[in-house]
């Protein structure tokens, strides 16, 4: 296990292969916003990031991710998910890009007919639910904190 | 109590008794003779503590170690035992394709900080599924059916159950759909069914496994963890 600067045993530190110098060190620890409207996924999503020390926030469909950015808060990565109502994925995911937001955006779902549209409308990754603990360290290698 | 534990604690003194350990018998004609309150059932060579007026620990030559409680005529095995006993249970229902990996991300969530975890998101998964057969059910009840929202409803099902590792519902679903898209109501009907049947399995097996975490967790022990291959 490496040690963070906190000197606190870090498994995400360790899990990304992150060296001494990295880019993900503390202060600034990577901030994480779950959208999907299910329960379960919302549960299962927050305790994955959860365990990997990543600071997150769930909200419930596309609309709900767009107001929070309006409120001024900014996440490092976005786990968008697809379907879901008042504003689905995609429409979320184009409208965030719309408004110069650069954070990182994965798009999880089962829709493999409109994966093509969703990578479209701006995500820099796509994952097939159910998300597994792996799957995010593979999102998160990817993750660029100056934006 | 739980009654598949019971009969592999007889098959367990049955193989003892075969091996030559007479005390086995002992133990083996108070598991099933109901045993009088005032009576000490156990002679003192089995007997190594009692626990209280209602249960006491029994040891065999073998080494088997048996929590016995007169009252409610029940035994319980120690609980070493219990955790290897979950740890087959668990083995069992990925063999069999009841549980696939999801479920093993699942139990690798849960630590001490969040020590219900599985529980809380097995019990979302029952309530949703339920709720979602339920609909299921009325919209093929209709007169005329409308397969967007059977559809949808059987898309929720795919997807909780994927997120829990229930594979066999997973896979009903996926069958399900097939006959979504051909507007077919008979073969939805089937699915249905069969769906209903793969769901309340699980359901059993899952609950089943839980009774028996608690009774380990009961018993003072710690639940294992399940290793990745096996």
């Amino acid at each position: 296990m490496l040690k963070s600067k906190t000197g606190m045993e870090d498994g995400f530190l360790s899990s990304v292969g992150a060296g001494d110098s990295t880019m993900l060190e503390p202060p600034t620890k990577i901030t994480a916003l779950v959208v999907d409207d299910d329960t379960i996924n919302q549960m299962i999503h927050h305790r994955l990031l959860d365990n990997l020390g990543i600071r997150n926030q769930v909200v419930r469909n596309g609309k709900e991710a767009i107001d929070v950015h309006c409120s001024g808060k900014n996440f490092d990565l976005i786990l968008m998910d697809m379907e879901m109502p008042v504003m689905n994925g995609i429409e979320a995911t184009r409208q965030l890009r719309a408004m110069g937001i650069r954070s990182m955006i994965a798009g999880v779902s089962t829709n493999t007919r409109e994966r093509e549209n969703f990578m479209k409308a701006g995500l820099d990754d796509y994952q097939e639910k159910p998300l597994t603990t792996s799957k995010l360290v593979s999102i998160l290698h990817k993750v660029h904190k100056d934006g | 109590m739980f009654h598949q534990l019971f009969h592999d604690v007889l098959e367990t003194v049955r193989c003892s008794l075969a091996d030559g350990d007479a005390d086995a018998l002992v133990l083996k004609k108070h598991i099933q003779n109901p045993i009088p309150k005032s009576q000490k059932p156990w002679d003192s060579a089995l007997l190594i503590q009692s626990i209280n007026s209602h249960s006491s620990l029994l040891k065999l030559k073998s080494g088997l170690v048996f929590c016995l409680c007169r009252e409610e005529q029940t035994v319980s095995m120690e609980v070493g035992q219990m955790q290897r006993r979950l740890i087959e249970y668990t083995k069992s229902l990925f063999m069999e394709g009841i549980l696939d990996d999801q479920f093993l991300q699942l139990q690798q969530l849960q630590d001490e900080s969040n020590p219900d975890f599985v529980v809380e998101v097995v019990s979302l998964f029952f309530q949703d599924a339920e709720k979602l057969l339920n609909d299921i059910t009325r919209a093929l009840d209709q007169q005329s059916v409308d397969f967007t929202k059977v559809d949808a409803h059987v898309h929720q099902l795919k997807g909780s159950s994927a997120s829990v590792g229930a594979q066999r519902v997973k896979n009903g679903c996926i069958a399900f759909r097939n006959f979504c898209e051909e507007q077919n109501v008979d073969g939805s009907l089937r699915c249905l069914q069969q769906i209903k049947q793969e769901y309340y399995h699980v359901k059993n097996k899952l609950e089943a496994l839980f009774r028996l975490e608690q009774q380990i967790v009961a018993a003072g022990g710690s639940v294992p963890m399940m290793e990745l291959s096996f």
